[in-house]
């Protein structure tokens, strides 16, 4: 055992001050965890609000436009404002500490960070209440939709500054993971010992770095077409409306691995911890989340099939080549398990949730990846329920995964398993009645972002089900949010190491102090705390 | 010599990637767009992977330990962090002003940018503040840098 020098931090400040002013990245960690959270509850409203309106045939709620304002903030709200940031939050907890550091390499450009993404997002959010209303051009913001003879609205300008602020918010802080894990790894601490979560990281932070200026980018051409006279999108000036596509696709298909890669880490750690066993094929963890984001950077036009306008093979071929490291990583994760001493706390329930929900999304992914198919398929509510699985079945359920992981190392208190076990069975449940009716309505042909059908159709009983899952999906909240808030009611009680974990944060209290470590066992392996407890006598708990 | 860190072969795998399969794709598809963004990924890459390895190198050269060495056990030097500050805050708020002034106009956008350069300036004060009180020149307060 070694003693760090402790280093000299910067006064922390009480109550709401200290919040608004911390450049801590515990801190800043938790309040993108929560805002984000916060933005989630507001897109799963929006969700609720779309399967009320699709429930039965006819228009209920809130009619076409209103339903098309709908989908477009739930998309963006989904993606933006809740799943980047949530894996940005995540990150900024848990990385340092994994990589045995005190801070963030700038951590007042990480504090500046998490308020450009808050003010960013709430200019989106504000749209809600400009005349008019928000945008309703849908995530993808397609033009001709998204110009000003279509959407003159000063919504769509909110969502185009809006996302543009975040979208720097997300470059800064990426350039800060990069530096903080090519820089700031305690002695030791190799690329090749790095823990799997902050592996993922570094690459998600590489994708943020190469696709989130591109969307930045569009977004302003965006805004010059509407306002100053721009032409870069109308095909009768000499623009390009497929241009469009070709920038928000090349940042939008990384962005689904942005989604999804550090909750490939947040899974990765959860298996091996609760299997009681190393991970299996480490090196070839790594190479196979270097190969997804790579090849994610050439197959952005796989959503442009249809367009008629891109090499089809090229990017189906590219489009299938990405399951291949993708099955490395579920048969390694499948190896982990095998033989170990299985337990199913919460955490590794919320895994294994994700391992069944997050295959099925995959294999219908390359279902969509293949021309034939996609044909037929584009725009129907078979690519809604594929999307979903992959980012409810992925990256929802790892982020409740993350959580009841890390949340007694954030806290000291554990949240409560039966809650959590209530939330997960509701979930499971939920998910499957909500989605997996969605792909017979898209091989019935239902279309996607419409707000009413006619009962000829057949579809509403797929519908009615549908509707019943997304209902069970948001109760499925409520267990969580009584499990936080009766454990914050309790006093901290929890030691350094509850789960029997690895990796270095295991090694700090919990909560962690300002600084983090008090000391540092010496990192010879992958699994720097189970040498060190290996050494004491201690071993593996079972 | 010493092979590349694992730091820079990363870059070096992204870089050859998307320069290999940007050429690739125009060969393919005689496609602008798309071959642009995949060009400037791999020279992006590129560039980092440069930077990376030449900074590295200064390190080495400064006889600051690279992280690849064997492992030790852990010593870390003391170092000055950031004190809390509302500078970012204040930035943030500025530029979002801005952003919301683009669409509603140029007055809310010029209160932003005071307001950010404001902030800008606190934040430049406060890290030479914090640097001088690393060297020694000044005793640290309690109260906040843009105080």
């Amino acid at each position: 055992m070694s003693t760090i020098v402790a280093p000299v931090h910067g006064l922390e400040l009480p109550g709401l001050t200290g919040w608004l002013t911390t450049t801590d990245h515990k801190r800043i960690g938790i309040l993108y965890i929560t805002a984000a959270f916060a933005f989630f509850l507001v897109g799963g409203v929006l969700a609720e609000g779309m399967r009320a309106e699709l429930a039965v045939p006819g228009i209920q709620l809130v009619g076409e436009q209103g339903y098309d304002q709908l989908f477009t903030m739930h998309g963006t709200i989904m993606l933006l404002l809740f799943g980047t940031p949530m894996a940005i939050g995540l990150a900024n907890y848990v990385v340092p500490l994994q990589i045995g550091t005190d801070e963030m390499s700038f951590p007042r450009v990480n504090a500046l960070s998490f308020w450009m993404f808050l003010t960013g997002s709430l200019i989106v959010l504000s749209s809600f209440l400009v005349q008019g209303g928000p945008a309703a051009i849908g995530w993808t913001g397609y033009v001709p939709l998204s110009d000003a003879t279509y959407e003159p609205g000063v919504g769509v300008d909110l969502w185009i500054v809006g996302l543009i602020l975040t979208g720097l918010s997300a470059v800064i802080g990426a350039v800060n993971f990069i530096a903080t894990i090519y820089g700031r790894r305690t002695p030791g601490m190799t690329m090749f010992r790095m823990p799997i979560f902050t592996w993922n990281i570094l690459v998600t932070a590489l994708l943020i770095l190469f696709a989130f200026p591109v969307l930045t980018a569009a977004l302003a051409m965006l805004f010059i077409d509407r306002h100053l006279g721009g032409t870069f999108f109308q095909p009768a000036l000499g623009g390009s409306a497929v241009l469009w596509q070709h920038l928000f696709w090349f940042f939008g298909h990384p962005e689904v691995y942005i989604l999804i890669l550090p909750f490939f880490g947040v899974i990765t750690e959860i298996v091996s911890v609760f299997s009681r066993k190393p991970i299996f094929g480490y090196a070839a963890f790594v190479f196979a989340t270097i190969a997804i984001a790579s090849l994610s950077m050439s197959v952005w036009a796989h959503h442009m099939f249809t367009t008629g306008a891109v090499s089809n093979p090229f990017f189906a071929i590219a489009s299938f080549a990405i399951a291949v490291p993708t099955g490395i990583k579920f048969f390694n994760w499948i190896a982990t398990m095998w033989r170990g001493h299985l337990t199913f706390e919460t955490p590794m329930l919320w895994a294994v949730g994700f391992l069944y929900l997050f295959l099925l999304g995959g294999i219908t992914g390359i279902i969509v990846a293949s021309p034939a198919l996609d044909y037929h398929l584009q725009d129907t509510y078979f690519v809604v329920a594929h999307f979903h699985n992959t980012l409810i079945g992925g990256s929802v359920f790892a982020i409740f995964a993350g959580i009841y992981y890390w949340f007694p190392k954030m806290t000291g208190r554990r949240l409560s398993e039966t809650l959590g076990r209530i939330q997960f069975g509701l979930w499971v449940v939920g998910f499957t009645l909500t989605f997996l009716p969605q792909y017979e309505l898209g091989l019935l042909g239902m279309p996607r972002r419409i707000a009413d059908y006619a009962s000829a159709t057949g579809w509403t009983d797929l519908n009615v089900a549908s509707t019943v899952g997304a209902v069970i999906l948001g109760l499925g909240v409520v267990p969580f949010l009584v499990a936080v808030g009766e454990a914050l009611r309790r006093p901290p009680d929890q030691g350094p190491d509850p789960w029997g974990g690895a990796t270095l944060e295991w090694w700090a209290d919990s909560p962690p102090p300002p600084g983090n470590f008090r000391d540092l066992p010496p990192v010879r392996s992958v699994r720097p705390v189970f040498d060190a407890r290996l050494e004491a006598g201690g071993g593996a708990p079972t | 010599m010493r092979p590349l860190g694992s730091e820079v072969t990363l870059f070096a795998r992204m870089a050859s990637f998307g320069l290999i399969v940007g050429a690739v794709y125009w060969f393919l598809t005689y496609e602008v767009a798309g071959t642009v963004l995949l060009s400037t990924f791999g020279f992006a890459s590129a560039i980092a992977g440069i930077a990376v390895f030449v900074g590295s190198r200064r390190l080495r050269r400064a006889g600051a330990a690279p992280p690849d060495e064997p492992a030790t056990p852990g010593t870390a030097a003391a170092e000055p962090l950031p004190h809390p500050g509302w500078a970012p805050l204040g930035i943030a708020l500025g530029l979002g002003a801005v952003a919301v002034g683009a669409a509603f106009g140029p007055w809310l956008a010029i209160a932003g940018a005071l307001l950010a350069i404001r902030s800008a300036k606190s934040w430049l004060d406060a890290a030479v503040r914090e640097t001088d009180e690393a060297r020694g020149r000044r005793d640290p307060t309690g109260t906040l840098p843009e105080d």
